[in-house]
Protein backbone atom coordinates (compact mmCIF):
# COMPACT_ATOMS: atom_id res chain seq x y z
CA UNK A 1 0.00 0.00 0.00
CA UNK A 2 2.88 2.56 0.73
CA UNK A 3 4.83 1.24 -2.10
CA UNK A 4 1.94 2.27 -4.71
CA UNK A 5 1.67 5.82 -2.72
CA UNK A 6 5.51 6.50 -3.12
CA UNK A 7 4.77 5.14 -6.80
CA UNK A 8 1.86 7.88 -7.44
CA UNK A 9 3.72 10.52 -5.75
CA UNK A 10 6.83 10.23 -7.97
CA UNK A 11 4.71 10.10 -10.78
CA UNK A 12 3.31 12.86 -9.22
CA UNK A 13 7.15 14.81 -9.58
CA UNK A 14 7.65 13.47 -12.54
CA UNK A 15 4.23 14.58 -14.19
CA UNK A 16 4.93 18.22 -13.01
CA UNK A 17 8.92 17.85 -14.21
CA UNK A 18 7.12 17.11 -17.65
CA UNK A 19 4.97 19.89 -17.37
CA UNK A 20 7.57 22.11 -16.26
CA UNK A 21 9.67 21.69 -18.98
CA UNK A 22 7.09 22.09 -21.85
CA UNK A 23 6.40 25.25 -20.47
CA UNK A 24 10.40 26.39 -20.67
CA UNK A 25 10.45 24.72 -24.20
CA UNK A 26 7.59 26.46 -25.32
CA UNK A 27 8.83 29.69 -23.51
CA UNK A 28 12.44 29.15 -25.48
CA UNK A 29 10.88 28.91 -28.95
CA UNK A 30 8.91 31.66 -28.16
CA UNK A 31 11.51 33.87 -27.63
CA UNK A 32 13.62 32.67 -30.39
CA UNK A 33 10.96 33.41 -32.86
CA UNK A 34 10.64 37.15 -31.23
CA UNK A 35 15.01 37.43 -31.46
CA UNK A 36 14.44 35.98 -35.28
CA UNK A 37 11.96 38.52 -36.17
CA UNK A 38 13.90 41.69 -34.11
CA UNK A 39 17.54 39.90 -36.11
CA UNK A 40 15.37 39.82 -39.58
CA UNK A 41 14.76 43.63 -38.80
CA UNK A 42 18.33 44.90 -37.95
CA UNK A 43 19.61 43.17 -40.87
CA UNK A 44 16.90 44.95 -42.47
CA UNK A 45 18.08 48.24 -40.84
CA UNK A 46 21.64 47.12 -41.45
CA UNK A 47 21.03 46.39 -45.30
CA UNK A 48 19.24 49.86 -45.56
CA UNK A 49 22.02 52.10 -43.74
CA UNK A 50 24.81 50.56 -46.04
CA UNK A 51 22.79 51.39 -48.92
CA UNK A 52 22.27 55.25 -48.12
CA UNK A 53 26.43 54.81 -47.30
CA UNK A 54 27.23 53.45 -50.16
CA UNK A 55 24.94 56.00 -52.15
CA UNK A 56 26.45 58.88 -49.96
CA UNK A 57 30.03 57.61 -51.07
CA UNK A 58 28.97 57.52 -54.38
CA UNK A 59 27.56 61.25 -54.99
CA UNK A 60 30.73 62.58 -53.20
CA UNK A 61 33.31 60.88 -54.59
CA UNK A 62 36.47 63.33 -55.72
CA UNK A 63 37.29 60.73 -58.61
CA UNK A 64 33.96 62.44 -60.26
CA UNK A 65 32.76 65.70 -58.61
CA UNK A 66 32.88 68.88 -60.10
CA UNK A 67 35.22 71.39 -58.93
CA UNK A 68 37.53 73.80 -59.63
CA UNK A 69 40.83 74.46 -57.48
CA UNK A 70 39.18 72.08 -54.80
CA UNK A 71 36.00 74.35 -54.51
CA UNK A 72 33.46 71.54 -54.87
CA UNK A 73 30.32 71.63 -56.85
CA UNK A 74 27.87 69.72 -54.78
CA UNK A 75 25.71 66.90 -56.63
CA UNK A 76 27.50 67.91 -59.70
CA UNK A 77 29.83 64.96 -61.87
CA UNK A 78 32.51 66.38 -64.34
CA UNK A 79 31.69 64.48 -67.31
CA UNK A 80 35.29 64.07 -68.48
CA UNK A 81 36.06 62.40 -64.93
CA UNK A 82 33.08 60.37 -65.86
CA UNK A 83 34.42 59.31 -69.53
CA UNK A 84 37.50 58.54 -67.77
CA UNK A 85 36.48 56.68 -65.24
CA UNK A 86 34.17 54.61 -67.01
CA UNK A 87 36.94 53.88 -69.75
CA UNK A 88 37.77 50.54 -70.45
CA UNK A 89 41.40 50.11 -69.19
CA UNK A 90 43.88 47.71 -70.33
CA UNK A 91 45.32 45.74 -66.83
CA UNK A 92 49.10 44.49 -67.26
CA UNK A 93 48.44 41.95 -64.42
CA UNK A 94 44.47 40.94 -64.53
CA UNK A 95 43.11 39.44 -67.90
CA UNK A 96 41.24 41.53 -70.12
CA UNK A 97 40.04 45.51 -69.60
CA UNK A 98 37.99 46.17 -66.19
CA UNK A 99 36.90 49.57 -65.32
CA UNK A 100 39.15 51.82 -63.14
CA UNK A 101 36.55 51.65 -60.17
CA UNK A 102 36.32 47.61 -60.34
CA UNK A 103 39.98 46.68 -61.10
CA UNK A 104 40.80 47.53 -57.52
CA UNK A 105 39.69 46.39 -54.09
CA UNK A 106 39.91 50.14 -52.67
CA UNK A 107 36.34 50.48 -54.37
CA UNK A 108 35.25 47.25 -53.40
CA UNK A 109 36.11 48.02 -49.93
CA UNK A 110 33.39 50.95 -51.13
CA UNK A 111 30.84 49.90 -52.78
CA UNK A 112 30.93 45.94 -51.84
CA UNK A 113 28.51 44.05 -54.63
CA UNK A 114 26.80 46.86 -56.08
CA UNK A 115 26.53 48.20 -59.67
CA UNK A 116 26.34 52.36 -60.52
CA UNK A 117 25.84 53.97 -63.29
CA UNK A 118 24.94 57.48 -64.36
CA UNK A 119 22.17 57.99 -67.14
CA UNK A 120 21.99 61.65 -68.69
CA UNK A 121 18.40 62.24 -68.58
CA UNK A 122 18.08 65.73 -70.58
CA UNK A 123 18.83 66.93 -73.23
CA UNK A 124 18.06 63.81 -74.88
CA UNK A 125 19.88 61.39 -76.69
CA UNK A 126 20.53 59.80 -73.12
CA UNK A 127 23.48 58.28 -72.30
CA UNK A 128 25.06 55.39 -69.86
CA UNK A 129 27.74 55.49 -68.16
CA UNK A 130 28.88 52.64 -65.50
CA UNK A 131 31.90 53.24 -63.47
CA UNK A 132 31.52 50.51 -61.32
CA UNK A 133 30.13 46.56 -61.58
CA UNK A 134 30.73 43.60 -59.07
CA UNK A 135 27.83 41.68 -59.04
CA UNK A 136 27.75 38.07 -56.60
CA UNK A 137 27.09 34.99 -57.72
CA UNK A 138 23.91 34.82 -55.81
CA UNK A 139 21.58 37.28 -54.25
CA UNK A 140 18.35 37.99 -52.41
CA UNK A 141 17.69 41.61 -53.80
CA UNK A 142 18.64 44.78 -55.25
CA UNK A 143 18.14 48.03 -53.21
CA UNK A 144 17.83 51.29 -55.38
CA UNK A 145 18.51 54.76 -54.88
CA UNK A 146 18.47 57.16 -57.57
CA UNK A 147 20.84 60.41 -57.19
CA UNK A 148 19.72 63.19 -59.21
CA UNK A 149 22.88 65.16 -60.63
CA UNK A 150 24.21 67.93 -62.85
CA UNK A 151 26.43 66.54 -65.05
CA UNK A 152 29.36 69.81 -66.42
CA UNK A 153 30.84 69.38 -69.60
CA UNK A 154 34.43 70.75 -69.05
CA UNK A 155 35.12 71.50 -73.17
CA UNK A 156 31.65 72.94 -73.63
CA UNK A 157 31.22 74.98 -70.44
CA UNK A 158 27.75 73.37 -70.60
CA UNK A 159 25.77 71.50 -68.04
CA UNK A 160 22.98 68.56 -68.80
CA UNK A 161 20.76 66.64 -65.75
CA UNK A 162 21.81 63.14 -65.14
CA UNK A 163 20.32 60.35 -62.52
CA UNK A 164 23.14 58.59 -60.69
CA UNK A 165 21.14 54.79 -60.12
CA UNK A 166 23.20 52.95 -57.08
CA UNK A 167 22.13 49.35 -57.36
CA UNK A 168 23.29 47.44 -53.78
CA UNK A 169 22.90 43.96 -54.41
CA UNK A 170 21.88 42.20 -50.72
CA UNK B 1 8.33 -0.99 7.29
CA UNK B 2 9.67 2.41 8.98
CA UNK B 3 12.67 1.64 7.11
CA UNK B 4 10.87 1.59 3.86
CA UNK B 5 9.13 4.88 4.57
CA UNK B 6 12.80 6.66 5.66
CA UNK B 7 14.46 5.57 2.33
CA UNK B 8 11.45 6.94 0.09
CA UNK B 9 11.62 10.39 1.88
CA UNK B 10 15.32 10.33 1.34
CA UNK B 11 14.93 9.18 -2.41
CA UNK B 12 12.44 12.33 -2.19
CA UNK B 13 14.71 14.92 -1.33
CA UNK B 14 17.81 13.28 -3.50
CA UNK B 15 15.28 13.53 -6.60
CA UNK B 16 14.58 16.82 -5.71
CA UNK B 17 18.26 18.05 -5.27
CA UNK B 18 19.19 16.08 -8.39
CA UNK B 19 16.33 18.24 -10.34
CA UNK B 20 16.48 21.68 -8.74
CA UNK B 21 20.33 21.31 -9.71
CA UNK B 22 19.42 20.37 -13.15
CA UNK B 23 17.10 23.29 -13.40
CA UNK B 24 19.36 25.77 -11.95
CA UNK B 25 22.35 24.68 -14.06
CA UNK B 26 19.88 24.78 -17.01
CA UNK B 27 18.72 28.66 -16.34
CA UNK B 28 22.33 29.70 -15.54
CA UNK B 29 23.43 28.55 -18.79
CA UNK B 30 20.41 30.23 -20.57
CA UNK B 31 20.82 33.32 -18.33
CA UNK B 32 24.66 33.31 -19.62
CA UNK B 33 24.32 32.91 -23.10
CA UNK B 34 21.22 35.50 -23.44
CA UNK B 35 23.55 37.80 -21.28
CA UNK B 36 26.91 36.54 -23.96
CA UNK B 37 24.73 37.03 -27.15
CA UNK B 38 23.00 40.62 -26.05
CA UNK B 39 26.47 42.31 -25.45
CA UNK B 40 27.30 40.71 -28.65
CA UNK B 41 24.19 42.14 -30.74
CA UNK B 42 24.75 45.43 -29.08
CA UNK B 43 28.33 45.49 -29.83
CA UNK B 44 27.37 44.90 -33.23
CA UNK B 45 24.76 47.58 -33.00
CA UNK B 46 26.47 49.71 -31.75
CA UNK B 47 29.68 49.37 -34.71
CA UNK B 48 27.03 49.49 -37.22
CA UNK B 49 25.61 52.81 -36.14
CA UNK B 50 29.09 54.13 -35.45
CA UNK B 51 30.16 53.20 -39.10
CA UNK B 52 26.91 55.18 -40.32
CA UNK B 53 28.28 57.92 -38.29
CA UNK B 54 31.94 57.81 -39.80
CA UNK B 55 30.97 57.25 -43.25
CA UNK B 56 29.17 60.35 -42.81
CA UNK B 57 31.62 62.40 -41.45
CA UNK B 58 34.25 61.69 -43.91
CA UNK B 59 31.84 62.24 -47.28
CA UNK B 60 31.09 65.91 -45.25
CA UNK B 61 34.49 67.90 -45.47
CA UNK B 62 36.09 69.89 -42.79
CA UNK B 63 33.39 69.31 -40.30
CA UNK B 64 33.99 68.49 -36.67
CA UNK B 65 31.24 66.58 -34.42
CA UNK B 66 31.24 65.71 -31.21
CA UNK B 67 29.14 62.35 -31.01
CA UNK B 68 28.07 60.29 -27.80
CA UNK B 69 28.16 56.65 -28.55
CA UNK B 70 26.90 54.30 -25.51
CA UNK B 71 30.61 52.50 -25.20
CA UNK B 72 32.42 51.91 -22.92
CA UNK B 73 35.84 51.70 -25.19
CA UNK B 74 36.92 51.70 -28.88
CA UNK B 75 40.12 50.13 -29.62
CA UNK B 76 41.15 51.06 -33.16
CA UNK B 77 43.37 49.59 -35.90
CA UNK B 78 44.28 50.76 -39.69
CA UNK B 79 41.11 48.22 -40.70
CA UNK B 80 38.93 48.00 -38.17
CA UNK B 81 37.83 48.98 -34.60
CA UNK B 82 36.20 46.87 -31.98
CA UNK B 83 33.39 47.96 -29.37
CA UNK B 84 33.88 47.12 -26.16
CA UNK B 85 34.87 43.47 -26.25
CA UNK B 86 32.95 42.37 -29.05
CA UNK B 87 34.62 39.51 -30.93
CA UNK B 88 35.17 40.34 -34.58
CA UNK B 89 36.51 43.71 -35.75
CA UNK B 90 34.24 46.29 -37.34
CA UNK B 91 35.92 47.01 -40.94
CA UNK B 92 36.16 50.71 -41.69
CA UNK B 93 35.98 49.67 -45.70
CA UNK B 94 37.90 52.36 -47.55
CA UNK B 95 37.30 55.23 -44.87
CA UNK B 96 40.86 56.56 -44.30
CA UNK B 97 40.94 56.84 -40.36
CA UNK B 98 43.43 58.14 -38.41
CA UNK B 99 42.78 57.29 -34.54
CA UNK B 100 44.52 56.58 -31.32
CA UNK B 101 45.09 52.82 -30.18
CA UNK B 102 41.66 53.34 -28.00
CA UNK B 103 39.16 55.44 -26.82
CA UNK B 104 37.49 55.20 -23.42
CA UNK B 105 34.07 56.96 -22.64
CA UNK B 106 31.52 57.75 -24.77
CA UNK B 107 32.33 61.21 -25.66
CA UNK B 108 34.36 61.30 -29.37
CA UNK B 109 35.17 63.85 -31.76
CA UNK B 110 34.87 63.06 -35.48
CA UNK B 111 37.07 65.04 -37.35
CA UNK B 112 37.51 65.14 -41.17
CA UNK B 113 40.25 67.34 -43.05
CA UNK B 114 40.50 67.35 -46.91
CA UNK B 115 44.28 65.72 -48.68
CA UNK B 116 44.88 68.30 -51.13
CA UNK B 117 47.87 67.19 -53.32
CA UNK B 118 47.05 69.96 -55.06
CA UNK B 119 43.55 68.34 -56.10
CA UNK B 120 41.28 66.62 -53.20
CA UNK B 121 42.38 63.15 -53.11
CA UNK B 122 40.23 62.16 -50.67
CA UNK B 123 38.77 63.27 -46.87
CA UNK B 124 40.89 61.90 -43.87
CA UNK B 125 38.83 61.38 -40.99
CA UNK B 126 40.26 62.05 -37.40
CA UNK B 127 38.89 60.35 -34.28
CA UNK B 128 39.98 61.29 -30.85
CA UNK B 129 38.71 61.72 -26.88
CA UNK B 130 38.29 64.94 -25.10
CA UNK B 131 39.58 62.87 -22.36
CA UNK B 132 42.69 62.87 -24.49
CA UNK B 133 45.52 65.72 -23.50
CA UNK B 134 47.49 66.64 -26.12
CA UNK B 135 50.55 69.09 -25.00
CA UNK B 136 51.75 71.54 -28.14
CA UNK B 137 55.87 72.41 -27.75
CA UNK B 138 57.75 74.67 -30.03
CA UNK B 139 59.25 78.24 -30.16
CA UNK B 140 57.03 80.88 -30.67
CA UNK B 141 57.47 83.14 -34.34
CA UNK B 142 58.51 79.30 -35.98
CA UNK B 143 55.39 78.93 -38.49
CA UNK B 144 55.04 75.22 -37.91
CA UNK B 145 54.81 75.82 -34.26
CA UNK B 146 51.60 78.50 -35.39
CA UNK B 147 50.11 76.62 -37.86
CA UNK B 148 49.87 73.77 -35.50
CA UNK B 149 48.19 76.08 -32.98
CA UNK B 150 45.96 77.25 -35.62
CA UNK B 151 44.77 73.83 -36.88
CA UNK B 152 43.78 72.07 -33.55
CA UNK B 153 40.22 72.35 -32.59
CA UNK B 154 39.21 73.68 -29.81
CA UNK B 155 37.06 70.92 -28.32
CA UNK B 156 39.94 69.02 -27.64
CA UNK B 157 42.37 69.81 -24.85
CA UNK B 158 45.79 71.56 -26.04
CA UNK B 159 48.46 72.64 -23.59
CA UNK B 160 50.77 75.25 -25.74
CA UNK B 161 54.25 75.17 -23.76
CA UNK B 162 53.11 74.96 -20.34
CA UNK B 163 56.29 75.53 -17.94
CA UNK B 164 55.98 72.56 -15.73
CA UNK B 165 53.62 69.77 -16.55
CA UNK B 166 51.35 67.69 -13.98
CA UNK B 167 49.57 64.12 -14.01
CA UNK B 168 45.50 65.60 -14.55
CA UNK B 169 44.26 62.24 -14.70
CA UNK B 170 44.36 61.77 -18.33
CA UNK B 171 44.10 58.34 -19.57
CA UNK B 172 46.66 59.37 -22.56
CA UNK B 173 48.77 61.68 -23.51
CA UNK B 174 50.46 63.09 -26.34
CA UNK B 175 53.39 65.47 -26.74
CA UNK B 176 53.86 67.01 -30.20
CA UNK B 177 57.37 68.97 -30.85
CA UNK B 178 56.91 71.55 -33.36
CA UNK B 179 61.01 71.72 -34.95
CA UNK B 180 62.50 70.23 -31.74
CA UNK B 181 63.66 67.31 -30.14
CA UNK B 182 61.66 65.25 -27.14
CA UNK B 183 62.50 66.10 -24.08
CA UNK B 184 62.72 63.21 -21.01
CA UNK B 185 61.94 65.77 -18.61
CA UNK B 186 58.27 66.02 -19.83
CA UNK B 187 57.92 62.19 -19.45
CA UNK B 188 58.68 62.06 -15.50
CA UNK B 189 54.77 62.69 -14.03
CA UNK B 190 53.77 60.00 -15.88
CA UNK B 191 55.66 57.01 -14.68
CA UNK B 192 52.87 54.94 -13.53
CA UNK B 193 50.99 55.09 -17.37
CA UNK B 194 52.22 52.09 -19.89
CA UNK B 195 53.94 53.28 -23.19
CA UNK B 196 51.09 53.14 -25.24
CA UNK B 197 49.70 55.76 -23.24
CA UNK B 198 52.29 58.44 -23.82
CA UNK B 199 53.62 59.20 -26.90
CA UNK B 200 55.14 62.01 -28.56
CA UNK B 201 55.32 62.91 -32.40
CA UNK B 202 58.32 65.71 -33.57
CA UNK B 203 57.43 67.21 -36.82
CA UNK B 204 60.36 69.12 -38.87
CA UNK B 205 59.81 71.50 -41.68
CA UNK B 206 58.57 74.64 -42.58
CA UNK B 207 54.90 74.66 -43.23
CA UNK B 208 52.11 72.49 -43.03
CA UNK B 209 51.46 72.91 -46.70
CA UNK B 210 54.67 70.99 -47.86
CA UNK B 211 56.49 67.90 -46.49
CA UNK B 212 57.49 67.30 -43.10
CA UNK B 213 59.41 64.76 -41.04
CA UNK B 214 57.74 63.15 -38.38
CA UNK B 215 58.93 60.67 -35.86
CA UNK B 216 56.96 58.81 -33.62
CA UNK B 217 57.88 58.55 -30.09
CA UNK B 218 56.89 56.00 -27.15
CA UNK B 219 57.43 56.35 -23.42
CA UNK B 220 59.84 53.72 -21.74
CA UNK B 221 57.76 50.85 -20.32
CA UNK B 222 56.81 51.60 -16.77
CA UNK B 223 59.55 49.82 -14.98
CA UNK B 224 62.17 51.10 -16.30
CA UNK B 225 64.54 52.76 -13.60
CA UNK B 226 65.03 56.09 -15.99
CA UNK B 227 62.01 57.74 -17.20
CA UNK B 228 62.24 59.44 -20.57
CA UNK B 229 61.29 58.32 -23.90
CA UNK B 230 61.96 55.05 -25.62
CA UNK B 231 64.44 54.02 -28.43
CA UNK B 232 64.27 53.59 -31.69
CA UNK B 233 61.91 55.33 -32.71
CA UNK B 234 59.62 55.03 -35.98
CA UNK B 235 60.58 57.64 -39.06
CA UNK B 236 57.66 58.79 -41.62
CA UNK B 237 56.96 61.42 -43.83
CA UNK B 238 53.84 63.52 -43.72
CA UNK B 239 52.59 66.32 -46.95
CA UNK B 240 50.04 68.75 -46.99
CA UNK B 241 47.36 69.27 -43.44
CA UNK B 242 45.04 66.15 -44.33
CA UNK B 243 48.47 64.18 -43.56
CA UNK B 244 49.78 66.02 -40.71
CA UNK B 245 46.75 65.88 -38.78
CA UNK B 246 46.62 62.01 -39.48
CA UNK B 247 49.89 61.91 -37.66
CA UNK B 248 49.26 64.50 -34.94
CA UNK B 249 46.14 61.86 -33.87
CA UNK B 250 47.84 58.48 -34.44
CA UNK B 251 50.03 57.16 -31.70
CA UNK B 252 51.08 54.19 -33.68
CA UNK B 253 53.50 54.47 -36.75
CA UNK B 254 52.21 51.74 -38.40
CA UNK B 255 48.91 52.25 -38.05
CA UNK B 256 50.06 56.12 -39.92
CA UNK B 257 52.06 54.11 -42.93
CA UNK B 258 48.73 52.04 -43.45
CA UNK B 259 46.00 54.70 -43.73
CA UNK B 260 48.13 56.68 -45.45
CA UNK B 261 49.08 53.59 -48.12
CA UNK B 262 45.46 53.45 -48.70
CA UNK B 263 45.28 57.23 -49.10
CA UNK B 264 48.47 57.29 -51.49
CA UNK B 265 46.11 54.14 -53.85
CA UNK B 266 43.85 56.47 -53.64
CA UNK B 267 45.85 59.49 -55.49
CA UNK B 268 47.23 56.41 -57.62
CA UNK B 269 43.69 56.53 -59.08
CA UNK B 270 42.62 60.48 -59.48
CA UNK B 271 45.45 61.06 -60.28
CA UNK B 272 44.89 58.56 -63.38
CA UNK B 273 41.66 60.01 -63.85
CA UNK B 274 43.10 63.20 -64.23
CA UNK B 275 45.75 62.45 -66.52
CA UNK B 276 43.10 61.03 -68.67
CA UNK B 277 41.05 64.19 -68.58
CA UNK B 278 44.00 66.76 -68.81
CA UNK B 279 44.81 64.22 -72.77
CA UNK B 280 41.02 64.49 -73.63
CA UNK B 281 41.00 68.43 -73.29
CA UNK B 282 44.86 68.15 -75.01
CA UNK B 283 43.26 66.94 -77.98
CA UNK B 284 40.26 68.98 -77.71
CA UNK B 285 42.05 72.43 -77.55
CA UNK B 286 44.57 70.68 -80.24
CA UNK B 287 41.88 70.57 -82.63
CA UNK B 288 40.96 74.27 -81.82
CA UNK B 289 44.83 74.89 -82.28
CA UNK B 290 44.14 76.76 -78.65
CA UNK B 291 47.26 78.11 -75.87
CA UNK B 292 44.90 76.33 -73.85
CA UNK B 293 46.61 73.04 -74.97
CA UNK B 294 50.31 73.52 -73.23
CA UNK B 295 49.23 73.32 -69.86
CA UNK B 296 47.12 70.37 -70.03
CA UNK B 297 50.23 69.11 -71.98
CA UNK B 298 52.44 69.97 -69.62
CA UNK B 299 50.71 68.82 -67.01
CA UNK B 300 50.81 65.21 -67.94
CA UNK B 301 54.41 64.51 -67.10
CA UNK B 302 53.73 65.53 -63.10
CA UNK B 303 50.33 63.79 -62.92
CA UNK B 304 52.30 60.13 -63.95
CA UNK B 305 54.66 61.51 -61.19
CA UNK B 306 52.05 62.20 -58.85
CA UNK B 307 50.27 58.59 -59.29
CA UNK B 308 53.79 57.04 -59.06
CA UNK B 309 54.30 58.30 -55.02
CA UNK B 310 54.56 55.78 -52.13
CA UNK B 311 55.48 56.60 -48.81
CA UNK B 312 59.10 56.29 -50.05
CA UNK B 313 58.58 59.22 -52.51
CA UNK B 314 55.95 61.20 -50.45
CA UNK B 315 58.41 64.27 -50.00
CA UNK B 316 58.74 64.38 -53.44
CA UNK B 317 54.90 65.54 -53.70
CA UNK B 318 56.04 69.00 -52.79
CA UNK B 319 57.20 69.85 -55.95
CA UNK B 320 55.03 68.25 -57.88
CA UNK B 321 52.40 69.61 -56.78
CA UNK B 322 53.86 72.86 -56.86
CA UNK B 323 54.42 72.38 -60.67
CA UNK B 324 50.58 71.61 -60.94
CA UNK B 325 50.09 74.41 -59.11
CA UNK B 326 51.47 76.29 -61.32
CA UNK B 327 49.79 75.31 -64.54
CA UNK B 328 46.69 75.00 -63.48
CA UNK B 329 47.17 78.89 -63.04
CA UNK B 330 48.66 79.26 -66.80
CA UNK B 331 45.22 77.64 -67.36
CA UNK B 332 43.41 80.01 -65.34
CA UNK B 333 45.35 82.96 -66.99
CA UNK B 334 44.54 81.51 -70.50
CA UNK B 335 40.62 81.51 -69.43
CA UNK B 336 40.88 77.42 -70.40
CA UNK B 337 39.65 74.68 -68.16
CA UNK B 338 41.79 73.50 -65.20
CA UNK B 339 43.75 70.56 -64.80
CA UNK B 340 42.02 70.23 -60.98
Amino acid sequence: MASKKAQIQMMETIAILFIFFIIVTIAIIFYFNIAKANTAEKIDTFQELSKIQIAQLASTLPELQCAQENIIRANCVDLLKLKASSKQIPQPILPGPRLIFSNSNDYFDLFSFSNITVKQIYPSGAQEWTIYNKQPLEYQSKRLTFLPLSLYDPKLETYSFALMVVEVYT
Amino acid sequence: MKKRGEIEVQFNWILVLVAGAVLFLFFFGIINWAKQSNEESSSTTISTYFDSILTASAVKEETLNQVTIPAKQITFTCNGYRVNNAASLQNIRNKIIFAPTRIEGAELITWSASWNVPFRVTNFLMVTSPNIRYILRGSSGDLLFEEIQDIFPAELQLDVNPPTIEDENNYKVRFLYANQGVDDADVAPFKKYSAEDITALTITGATIDESLALTFHAKKPVGDPISGWASPVESSTSFARGSLLGALFTEDPEHYVCAMNKGLSRLNNIAQLYKQRSEELKAYYFSLSSFCESPHFNALTTLDAIAATDMNTLAGLSGHSFDLISENQNARSGSCALIY
